[in-house]
């Protein structure tokens, strides 16, 4: 019951996280928050685990969250690959910005 | 002689041992250079700017595309009508650059882009040709843009065309970045026969296989996330 409790309140937590940030990066966000809205579902009835588990041809409940968690997961990592890509990007404009301050004009000048 | 609103942008990552000798020629033909230094770990920007460039030294390394970038943003900020880009490694022969500055005045268009293919090569080798055709099938799929050769540094734009570059791709994947906004914009261009002198020196600075790959990673995943 606790674990449930708890699981619950952390899957709650990344949806929400994850639909704040809808704006930035539609697709992983979303992915992440439809991923939060399954797992709590499948925590809060455990049994419709199994049910969709053999709906979609996996053995058991728990092994279809087991998969969840790693797609949810390997989705977060990319997201965060992408975020690493746009933070290079402002990185660029700041050195660009120095770069163009610091010009220096040639020896000889005509 | 070109006049002084015509630069000449030429990007350079460690170019020492080259980048007088290309000053040299390029100050036959052009007034205004600006070298942009990567970052080198070695004298490159005061050769440079004892051989009469403007120099721009970037804090961190960025990438040919990057430095590009910022000697084009520095040059218009200059007022340039005319942008010429320019390797550092004595690829390109300044009479060809000279040549395609005319022939962007005489045709009216916004972009000049010089062909190897067209014109002629010295020393290449046949990997490197293939390599460069199949870029080139490439880049004719994905900009839809009929050119003979997609990866030449020597290009000139008019200030109107050079003003709406803006090249997100730091490292190599810069020129087919630049390839795809002309087909987006609609810019009027051409191609012109150039000659490419391969010493080796360049040959050994140039594209390894391995960095094509990386090159379409970074276009492919460069789409996904703004």
């Amino acid at each position: 019951m606790i674990l449930q409790v708890a699981l619950i309140v952390a899957l709650f937590c990344v949806l929400v996280y994850a639909a704040s940030q809808r704006r930035r990066a539609f697709v992983p966000s979303m992915s992440i928050a439809l991923l939060s809205m399954l797992g709590i579902i499948l925590v809060l009835s455990p049994d419709m685990a199994n049910v969709i588990a053999q709906k979609v041809g996996v053995g058991r409940g728990a092994d279809l969250v087991t998969y969840c968690f790693i797609v949810l997961t390997l989705v977060a990592i990319f997201n965060i690959h992408l975020r690493l890509r746009a933070e290079n990007d402002k990185l660029t404009d700041l050195a660009r910005a120095i770069a163009l301050m610091g010009a220096q004009n040639p020896v000889q000048d005509r | 002689m070109h006049d002084k609103t015509t630069w000449v942008v030429v990007p350079a990552y460690n170019e020492v041992a080259v980048i007088g000798d290309t000053m040299v020629g390029l100050r036959r033909y052009f007034q205004r250079v600006v070298v942009v230094d990567d970052f080198s770990s070695d004298d490159t920007a005061s050769a440079a700017l004892a051989a009469g460039a403007y120099v721009c030294r970037h804090p961190v390394n960025l990438g040919q595309g990057a430095s590009l970038q910022t000697g084009l943003d520095f040059a218009l900020a200059q007022g340039a009508t005319t942008l010429v880009t320019f390797d550092a490694d004595g690829q390109h022969r300044p009479e060809d650059a000279a040549e395609m500055v005319e022939r962007l005045r005489a045709d009216e268009l916004d972009v000049v882009l010089a062909s190897r293919f067209l014109g002629s090569t010295v020393g290449m080798t046949a990997s490197r040709g293939v390599l460069l055709r199949l870029a080139t099938a490439y880049t004719r799929i994905t900009t839809g843009l009929r050119l003979t050769d997609t990866h030449n540094g020597l290009r000139v734009f008019s200030r109107s065309a050079a003003e709406g570059i803006r090249m997100k791709q730091n490292r190599m994947a810069h020129a087919s970045e630049i390839l795809a906004q002309i087909a987006q914009r609609n810019l009027r261009f051409s191609e012109h026969p150039v000659t490419i002198l391969y010493t080796d020196y360049s040959r050994r600075k140039g594209q390894r296989m391995s960095g094509s790959l990386a090159i379409l990673f970074d276009l492919l995943l460069g789409r996904l996330y703004r």
